[in-house]
């Protein structure tokens, strides 16, 4: 057991090599680094804000403008239907009053009233 | 390692020459714990290196529990080697080693014993179980307290111990199976 435990200890001399240190050593010093554990999470949590405020913004954008195009186009069709269309002329001459009277007594008296 | 508080403190609000001096003193360390562990030097280096990685990247997780910051190193180490060996396999068979190729002259042979017992040796490690063999490179290479090992494991000292005693009975009995040397 004393040979054998001897025999490991000396495995302790197993060593990089100076040139993959020296190369390892300043690869990682330039990589990025994010500090402390609340720094980390600070910078997560502030990417992330502005990350969600910036798509809240643009959905109410989006919305907005679907609102506004949806309200100019009603209003144009609307336009255009009160240029097409004539303004509808509901009064009736007597002439026409007699003969309606003969066909729809009910209208005959809605619209000329009690001539009796 | 005189100063590790102050030198952690530093490497983590950023300080990169702070952490290449804790580099400095614990890469033979964890260099020596991979090697022992998986074959091939180059993978050795680059396991080494992506530990330190992680190291410098994720610092501000440490959490000083009065372990050496060794400790934190030596569970990463271990956790990539376990990735490791789960992503490839092992390509090279000794068996397929042509074993002329090994003939050297008979006054290299004395100079080579040595070695080749250290390589056997080694050998004999990596047919252990990943606990037993990680428990024997830590407690009796690297002459980590049973503490210490426990706080990489998170398991009691009483079941690192236990661990131990098998591990390097497991080994002596794998030793003997081949050699019939250490008795």
């Amino acid at each position: 057991m004393e040979s054998l435990l001897r025999q490991l200890k000396t495995l302790r001399n197993t060593r990089p090599d100076p040139r993959f240190m020296a190369r390892s050593r300043q690869e990682l010093l330039r990589a990025p680094h994010h500090g402390s554990a609340g720094r980390f999470y600070y910078s997560q949590i502030k990417w992330r804000f502005f990350e969600g405020l910036s798509f809240s913004v643009a959905v109410g954008l989006a919305a907005l403008l679907v609102y506004l195009s949806a309200g100019l186009i009603s209003r144009g069709v609307q336009t255009k239907v009160a240029q097409d269309e004539p303004r509808p002329n509901f009064s009736i001459s007597l002439e026409e009053a007699e003969y309606y009277k003969e066909v729809a007594p009910n209208i005959f008296v809605v619209v000329l009233g009690d001539k009796k | 390692m005189e100063n590790e508080i102050k030198l952690i403190k530093q490497a983590r609000k950023g300080q990169a020459e702070s952490f290449g001096l804790l580099y400095d003193h614990y890469c033979p360390k964890i260099y020596r714990f991979i090697s022992l562990k998986i074959n091939g030097k180059e993978e050795a280096e680059d396991l080494t290196h992506e530990v330190f990685l992680s190291a410098w990247q994720n610092i501000g997780n440490y959490n000083d529990r009065g372990y050496p910051f060794s400790s934190w190193l030596y569970q990463i180490a271990r956790n990539r080697v376990i990735d490791h060996y789960r992503t490839r396999k092992e390509t090279t068979s000794v068996d397929a080693v042509d074993e002329a190729s090994f003939r050297v002259a008979p006054a290299l042979d004395s100079a080579l014993d040595g070695r080749t017992e250290l390589e056997r040796i080694k050998k004999a490690i990596t047919s252990l179980n990943e606990d037993q063999q990680t428990i024997i490179i830590l407690r009796y290479i690297e002459e980590l307290t049973p503490a210490e090992i426990a706080s990489i494991f998170n398991k009691s000292e009483g079941a690192i111990r236990l661990i131990q005693h098998r591990s390097i009975n497991k080994l002596r009995e794998i030793l003997e199976e081949n050699h019939g040397e250490f008795t």
